[in-house]
């Protein structure tokens, strides 16, 4: 045995070694921050169903992603290692469409707005790019139906790519069993013009595999000067899968505040394909939540969030509600949040400490819960330890 | 068994005095570098807080905290390691050409071992394994000493204090031998025995047939670097739009691996038993 | 030697027809002899005869490209290890090692480690167990050699060229071990191109030449019938 010693005790150091370590980390689960909810008003149990999505940043290079939902925290590097070789935590919906069609969602974008599903249907449409280039140069169109498990797929050029800087996709849908896809496509320009975005309808044709129409439902000048550039975003209705409003903003930041201004607002019809000019002041601020008759428009001071509800019918605003939330001490400007609408109900938090989060009843417009989220262990800002919440998704 | 524990601590021991000296300058430069670096800001905080220019809280606020990623992120930290790593894998040849090209040829005796050949390919490979897996553990207690001496060194009101497990987790970055966690520890030494068991093989070949092994052994070599980066090649192509879910990717990966080294010690036997030649 | 031949049927070393080429160079062109227990078989010929390549074939230490070889009748298999050894031409234990650490090894993986003998030889060559081979003078180190192979209680012993490159006296002290009872009973088979310094002792000589066996006979028997010395049939056979 005496001659043996020495490999022995090496034996000995790494097997110590590595299972004290290792086994060492199971029994630690708190390495990170864990948060809770602090009620108060209403009942936790409206906030049951959200995940908030987050970043916790911690020393000069590391952050972390988590998700809490339910007072228990998970970052995405304590999950699964086939969870976590992704990088980034999918979206629910598509979690929940991999699950129950893993064969259909296979190769397909991991992008909520790619696709469409009803009782019948799941249907997807995208423009990826090509694998060698980075130009959007075919559509991919599928159609899953449940029922049969009948696929369709197939591909088709789009006409004209040539003529874009990129076409993205923005809406999936249907229409008498066609598949629609509503996209936005930026067209290149000379210098001196500003970028002009179309918003285009393609139809195809499932049985024929072929796109069948092309239209083109507006343009919207779009530019990018020094301090000043404009968005443009597609807020759907929580209520109907009907009609979709297409809002356009401007940013400017030559001050030292960011100013988002709201520009244009036109409404889309999915089934008669109307387009519609909504008259919208921007005084009212930046349009978060539509629910097919309301559009719910948010501006913010730096302590707090003042909510309208205006009717576009009417073409006025019904109710008004002021938030107060936290100064959040690294903001120069207003309060960062964000707004999920969802079954009538808008959940709003802020991104930054101690995540000020609203659920607003829309019919009411009243405050159906108010809390916060505190973070048990000590994230200190002071030594780069900072946490964000800049998603929410509802289960 | 009993022959091949034998071996295993012949090796081992027979490496023993240049491993140790390895890991001392690997190590030994670490810890100057960990000392250089904490010395250097404690000198800082020294002259401008001790003589009073600031307050604690102004000094931090300009110039942040000091923490592991102060040293860890430096070359005098980081180029050891790769030293460390470049010589063990050097050591994965120099294992067997030693018993050739050394001054007495100890080939002669250990391929006239009353015992299986595949022993000694096997003590061999566990004794690689053992001098990773030691260097990689030795790796975890030099971090947990690194941020002790931080601790003796600079004041609390100054430091961020990493949890051992973050301090690890931020050295695997670019450690190749060292994982946060347990499964991706398995997977990494799945990797690093696939490749030391494929260097051994591309080593017998040459020792077999010589300049035509040589040639078959890199090709051999190069078959399975591309087996083994083919799937990642295409799962990053398709990143975001993999054509296979990464679970599937995973098993495909461990599956070709599995392959990779059965085939390998197959063929580490054949030539072994017939081919090799003294 | 019809009886030798028949009496020794199952002890001994079989060469069949073995061929080996490196390259396109062939070396061995279907050699084949036979090595008896109890007696010392000498492989002769020029440098580059392949001799080397014979033995090494014989503890398959290299590949042959046809032939067969056997040993009392069967194959080589790991466990034949503890029934032939190899004595090549330099030592086969590491530098760094002493004396004492080389038994040890042997101790270690042979069961016909015969340490008592092993003390014998250690002593007869005057050597002490502590010294580090690697300090060994070249005589020295070819002694420690030939004990480590000859303290195995191994019915074969090969030995590639026991006398090259070594001084006078330790020459004198090797081949008086070919006469002890340290090889008494065992086969032996040696390999050398200095025939002088074994030509007493040798039973049994294989002539080899352009890749075969040019001839293979008993040493003493040629000796007794036709008056020979094996120098003399060698200068027959290699300059004709």
């Amino acid at each position: 045995m005496k001659k043996y010693w020495k490999t022995i005790v090496a034996v000995c150091f790494i097997i110590a070694t590595l299972t004290i370590f290792y086994v060492m980390q199971y029994n630690t689960t708190n390495i990170y921050p864990q948060l809770h909810m602090q009620t108060k008003q209403g009942d936790e149990q409206s906030v049951e169903n959200v995940v908030f999505i987050g970043d916790m940043f911690s020393g000069v290079m590391t952050h972390q992603t988590f998700r809490f939902e339910q007072n228990e925290t998970k970052y995405l590097e304590q999950e699964p290692y086939t969870k976590r070789m992704r990088g980034y935590y999918q979206p629910l919906q598509i979690e929940q469409l991999q699950k129950e069609y893993r064969s259909f969602m296979r190769g397909k974008l991991e992008d909520v707005n790619l696709f469409f599903e009803n009782e019948t249907y799941v249907a997807y449409g995208a423009a990826p790019y090509g694998l060698w280039s980075y130009n959007n140069e075919l559509f991919e169109i599928a159609l899953l139906n449940k029922k049969t498990n009948e696929v369709t797929s197939f591909t088709t050029t789009i006409p004209e790519y040539g003529k874009y800087w990129y076409v993205e996709p923005y809406k999936v849908f249907m229409r008498e069993n066609n598949v629609m896809l509503l996209t936005m496509n930026e067209r290149f320009t000379s210098e001196s013009e500003d970028d002009v975005a179309e918003l285009h309808v393609y139809t195809f044709d499932i049985e024929k595999e072929e796109l069948v129409d092309e239209t083109t439902l507006t343009e919207l000048a779009r530019y990018y000067k020094d301090y000043e550039h404009q968005e443009i975003e597609m807020i759907e209705s929580d209520k109907n899968n009907e009609e979709i409003l297409i809002v356009q903003t401007t940013y400017n930041y030559a001050t030292d505040v960011e100013e988002v201004e709201t520009s244009k607002v036109v409404l889309y019809n999915m089934v008669t394909g109307s387009l519609t000019d909504v008259a919208f002041d921007a005084q009212l601020g930046v349009p978060m939540s539509f629910d097919g008759d309301y559009i719910y428009s948010f501006k913010d001071t730096k302590q707090s969030i003042d909510m309208t509800k205006y009717d576009i019918d009417k073409k006025e605003v019904t109710e008004e509600l002021t938030l107060q939330v936290e100064p959040q001490p690294y903001m120069d400007a207003g309060a960062y949040y964000t707004v999920k609408n969802n079954d009538g109900k808008l959940y709003i938090v802020t991104s930054e400490t101690p995540f000020d989060t609203f659920v607003i009843d829309t019919t009411t417009m009243e405050v159906e819960y108010e809390g916060n989220i505190i973070s048990t262990g000590n994230v200190n800002p002071n030594i780069g330890e900072e946490m964000y919440i800049y998603d929410v998704e509802i289960r | 068994m009993k022959n091949f524990t034998k071996l295993v601590n012949f090796e081992f021991n027979r490496f023993l005095k240049l491993y140790v000296t390895l890991l001392i300058i690997v190590y030994g430069i670490q810890t100057a570098g960990v000392l250089f670096h904490t010395f250097k800001f404690k000198k800082l905080t020294n002259d401008i807080v001790m003589r009073g220019e600031m307050t604690e809280l102004e000094f931090t606020e300009m110039y942040g905290v000091f923490s592991m990623e102060d040293f860890t992120m430096s070359s005098l930290y980081i180029l050891p390691i790769y030293v460390g790593i470049a010589a063990i894998a050097f050591y994965a040849f120099f294992i067997w050409y030693r018993d050739w090209f050394a001054k007495h040829t100890f080939i002669y005796r250990l391929l006239t071992l009353p015992t299986q050949r595949m022993n000694i390919y096997l003590a061999k490979l566990t004794t690689m394994l053992l001098i990773t897996l030691g260097y990689a553990a030795l790796q975890i207690v030099m971090i947990a000493f690194h941020s002790k001496l931080t601790k003796w060194i600079i004041p609390q009101a100054f430091r961020y204090d990493y949890s051992l497990y973050e301090s690890v987790n931020l050295t695997s970055q670019y450690s190749l031998v060292l994982t946060g966690n347990a499964f991706d520890f398995f997977i990494a030494y799945a990797f690093i025995l696939t490749a030391i068991i494929v260097i051994f093989t591309a080593v017998l070949f040459e020792r077999s047939y010589r300049w035509k092994g040589l040639v078959i052994g890199i090709v051999y070599a190069f078959i399975i670097f591309l087996l083994i980066v083919v799937p990642f090649t295409v799962m990053f192509l398709f990143y975001y739009q993999p054509r296979i879910y990464p679970e599937e990717a995973l098993f495909i990966q461990l599956g070709i691996m599995l392959i990779i080294v059965v085939t390998s010690l197959f063929i580490s036997r054949h030539l072994m038993n017939k081919k090799v030649s003294v | 030697m019809l009886m030798q031949y028949g009496k020794g049927r199952e002890q001994m070393i079989e060469v069949k027809n073995i061929r080996k080429a490196f390259g396109r160079k062939k070396v061995l062109q279907g050699v084949s002899f036979t090595a008896q227990k109890g007696e010392i078989t000498c492989l002769v010929g020029v440098n580059g005869v392949g001799k080397t390549t014979i033995m090494n074939a014989i503890m398959n230490l290299t590949p042959i490209n046809s032939g067969e070889i056997l040993i009392d009748g069967e194959k080589l298999t790991p466990a034949t290890y503890e029934k032939i050894t190899y004595i090549p031409d330099s030592i086969t234990m590491l530098g760094t090692m002493r004396i004492e650490d080389a038994f040890q090894f042997m101790r270690d993986f042979y069961t016909s480690w015969n340490e008592t003998r092993a003390t014998e030889l250690l002593n007869f060559f005057r050597l002490q167990k502590n010294e580090r081979i690697n300090d060994l003078s070249k005589g020295n180190k070819a002694k420690v050699n030939m004990l480590l192979g000859l303290a195995l209680d191994v019915d074969y012993i090969l030995m590639d060229e026991p006398f090259s490159g070594i001084d006078v006296f330790s020459r004198e002290q090797i081949t008086d071990v070919f006469t002890s009872h340290l090889i008494e009973d065992r086969g032996v088979l040696i390999t050398t191109h200095e025939i002088d310094d074994v030509e007493h002792l040798i039973d049994k000589v294989v002539l080899l030449d352009d890749g075969i066996v040019y001839k293979e006979f008993n040493a003493e028997a040629v000796r007794e019938e036709q008056g020979k010395s094996i120098v003399d049939v060698m200068r027959e056979v290699y300059r004709p």
